[in-house]
């Protein structure tokens, strides 16, 4: 029925969008389609008996959100040189979150090709991974967003 | 049927959808936790107002059911029913057909409904039998358009002979409704973003202004500056609505009661155009007319008695309101024959709310009006109902930041007073620093700040200490350690709270200073937590967190008077 080839054009829609960010020395990514907006890390004010990867909130033009350390959160050691310091401002559809980063990279275009399997070895952090994204050598960990969501749940139910 | 009629009719058919949405929401936690009297309260209250509203605005079918449905929620209340599964779908079944009803009569005004097995399962219920009917309960999807061609069957002629001409009659009503539907509906959602990026536009034109100077030399910076107050002003006031269509409700109230009664009464509105809030204005509906009821029911006398007294046979209600600071003040007066503080206070003893010890001022017995559960009227009476009327005015009105207060004079009338905050967006704050971080704190909650000599605190091994406050001691609880704030320090100030008849203190570092404050919800991730009302930005564009000391600490203060209790028995 179709004009085209299943495979044609089909590289056009598999090619998805990245923001790459660092932790630590490590390279990861999320989906460019769900962030909202990077920014330079803003003034902080601690939110009570929140846990230790908890920044605090910020002032996002009028809105109040609440910024989490990604970092602690997954016990990666921060990087030294806190300038390059960022956040990801994470639209996670019923609310905004911010995500403290060391830095922000770059936007990577990545294939349904270069798109990985998280290996078993990994079996401990696989539930926040959902692949492994390959630029020639490099390789980056594509972060799930349910797991910012799930961190933020967490958060609730500390008291 | 009038344009008045319809639209108080519209107007109580949008108030019942919230009713019922209140109630539902108590049926389902009520499921969960069947011995929970607060939601069987909520539940009565919610059907209690259906009744009165629903009566006044003449949709007889639903008053009949919530009637009923509240003399079983009542005997629930007062123990002599217990609250079974069977029970509860009985009244889970009373919610869905009132909610059908009131669907119903939103598309159809005049529509009219079977509730016949309803009324029967609510009967059996009521003499503690279960109610075999529940089984197999009614389908409102199939029972609706049954129901509706029992209506036209009722209301109009069959429709193959003249059914015509009254069909075309609602049409065009319909079409009229539209038209006259000039304004638009915007979520107050999108509202309070758009008052949220005005805040900051603020802000950074002052930064804008004050980086480039003199800027009365700069005429393009004087204007931008204008025009962001404009612009701020004009957003703020979008949650404005005028008061006039809630008062004009009253009328009809008035009208209804006083017929009932048998009663001349007169109401005069005054201030129908003062605005308020949009939120506030919503829950104002409800108070104002157990008001209302209230003052003519058990103020205003019959028309004979006023003669006797040498008053005119026709009695008075007054409503007014306008403002005061940033306050709304609403004066509902009447001449009718006052609250005697002694029948009251007799009242009250002979029903155990009050020791026949304690010595009261004139004052404070009127003042046993809002206590809960009290009632002066001996019989239950159809118009002001079971004295759920003034406790619930005065919960109401204090959800809503709010007070009430009442001035009576006997023989010469009452006069209550609600004074209501202009807008739920903006608080009183009191900026407070504990344990090196600050807070604020709503000023409303605050009764009096105290300095905290070492010679006043007990402590206790193992409980809060106590604080000797002149005649009172009260737990001393301290706001960092119960914030778990990282620094601890020791506690110099204690705020005071009240909440009903208890009191305690609670310790922080300073006082900073007091400042409105706009009040955003809680981020996601703390709604609901450590009594934590709110969140709000201060001046300098820092966010800070907004403490409820009322729900951080009231239950702890009931397990503190409980172990007193035991100890001192």
């Amino acid at each position: 029925m179709t004009m085209f080839k299943k495979d044609e054009g089909q590289h056009l829609n598999d090619t998805k969008r990245f923001l790459e960010f660092n932790l630590g020395g490590e390279s990861y990514a999320v989906e460019l389609l769900k962030v909202k907006e990077v920014i330079t890390p803003p003034e902080m004010t601690p939110i009570p008996k929140a846990p230790g990867y908890v920044c605090g909130l910020m002032n996002l033009r009028g809105l109040v959100l609440t910024v989490i350390d990604l970092r602690k959160k997954l016990g990666i050691t921060p990087g030294k040189d806190t300038s390059q310091n960022g956040v990801i401002i994470f639209d996670l559809g019923e609310r905004l979150v911010g995500v403290m980063v060391d830095s922000i990279q770059k936007v990577l275009n990545i294939g349904s090709g270069q798109i990985k399997p998280v290996p078993d070895s990994e079996a401990a952090g696989a539930a926040y991974f959902l692949g492994v994204l390959q630029q020639d050598e490099r390789l980056s960990m594509w972060l799930d967003p349910d797991f910012l969501l799930e961190a933020t749940n967490e958060l609730k139910k500390v008291s | 049927m009038d344009d008045f009629e319809i639209e108080i009719k519209k107007e109580f058919l949008n108030e019942a959808k919230d009713l019922l949405q209140n109630a539902e929401q108590a049926f389902l936690e009520l499921e969960k936790d069947p011995s929970n009297k607060d939601l069987i309260d909520t539940i009565f209250r919610c059907a209690h107002n259906l009744k009165g509203t629903s009566r006044a605005v003449g949709f007889g079918q639903i008053a009949e059911l919530t009637h009923k449905a509240e003399n079983l929620l009542l005997e629930i209340k007062q123990d002599k029913i217990i609250a079974t599964d069977r029970v509860v779908s009985v009244l889970l079944l009373f919610n869905d057909k009132v909610r059908e009803m009131v669907e119903g009569l939103t598309d159809d005004l005049s529509a009219s409904f079977e509730c016949h097995d309803l009324l029967e399962d609510l009967d059996l219920a009521l003499q503690g039998k279960d109610a075999a009917r529940t089984e197999e309960p009614a389908s409102p999807v199939q029972d609706f358009p049954e129901t509706l061609d029992v209506m036209e069957q009722a209301h109009f002629a069959p429709s193959n002979t003249a059914s015509e001409a009254p069909k075309q009659q609602v049409r065009e009503q319909k079409k009229e409704a539209r038209k006259e539907d000039e304004t638009l509906r915007v979520s107050l959602h999108r509202l309070e973003k758009l008052n949220d990026l005005v805040g900051e536009l603020v802000i950074l034109q002052t930064l804008v202004e004050s980086s480039l100077g003199k800027v009365g030399e700069n005429k393009t910076a004087r204007s931008l500056g204008k025009l962001c107050k404009d612009i701020q002003d004009l957003s703020m006031s979008l949650r404005m609505v005028a008061v006039g269509p809630t008062f004009q409700k009253l009328g009809r109230i008035v009208r209804d009661t006083t017929k009932l009664l048998n009663k001349k009464v007169e109401l005069k509105l005054i201030g129908e155009e003062t605005e308020i809030d949009k939120t506030v204005v919503e829950s104002l509906g409800d108070p104002l007319v157990h008001i209302i009821r209230n003052a003519i029911d058990h103020g205003i006398e019959t028309p004979e008695d006023r003669l006797k007294a040498g008053k005119s046979e026709q009695g008075m209600v007054e409503v007014m309101a306008f403002h005061e600071g940033n306050f709304l003040i609403i004066q509902i007066t009447d001449d009718g024959k006052g609250i005697n503080p002694e029948v009251l206070h007799k009242k009250a003893i002979a029903k155990g709310i009050i020791s026949p010890n304690l010595s009261m001022t004139d004052q404070q017995k009127v003042e046993l009006i809002f206590h809960p559960g009290f009632s002066t009227k001996d019989e239950v009476s159809e118009v002001s109902g079971r004295g759920v009327g003034m406790d619930v005015v005065k919960t109401n009105i204090q959800q809503l930041g709010g007070e009430v207060k009442v001035r009576s004079k006997v023989g010469s009338g009452s006069c209550f007073r609600l004074m209501l905050p202009l807008t739920l967006a903006i608080i009183e704050g009191m900026l407070i620093e504990s344990g090196g971080q600050s807070f604020i704190i709503p000023k409303s909650q605050v009764q009096e700040v105290n300095r905290i000599e070492n010679k006043d605190v007990t402590q206790v091994t193992g409980r809060v200490p106590y604080l000797k406050l002149r005649e009172e001691v009260i737990p001393l609880f301290s706001l960092e350690e119960d914030l778990g704030v990282k620094d601890r320090t020791i506690s110099k100030i204690a705020l005071i709270v009240r909440h009903g008849d208890k009191g305690f203190a609670v310790g922080i570092s300073d006082v900073l200073r007091l400042q409105q404050v706009v009040i955003k919800p809680p981020t996601k991730e703390m709604a609901g937590r450590f009594g934590v009302m709110g969140t709000t930005i201060l001046g300098d564009g820092k966010p800070s967190v907004i403490i409820d000391l009322l729900s951080l600490y009231m239950k702890r203060v009931h397990k503190e008077s409980a172990i007193e209790h035991k100890s001192a028995s």
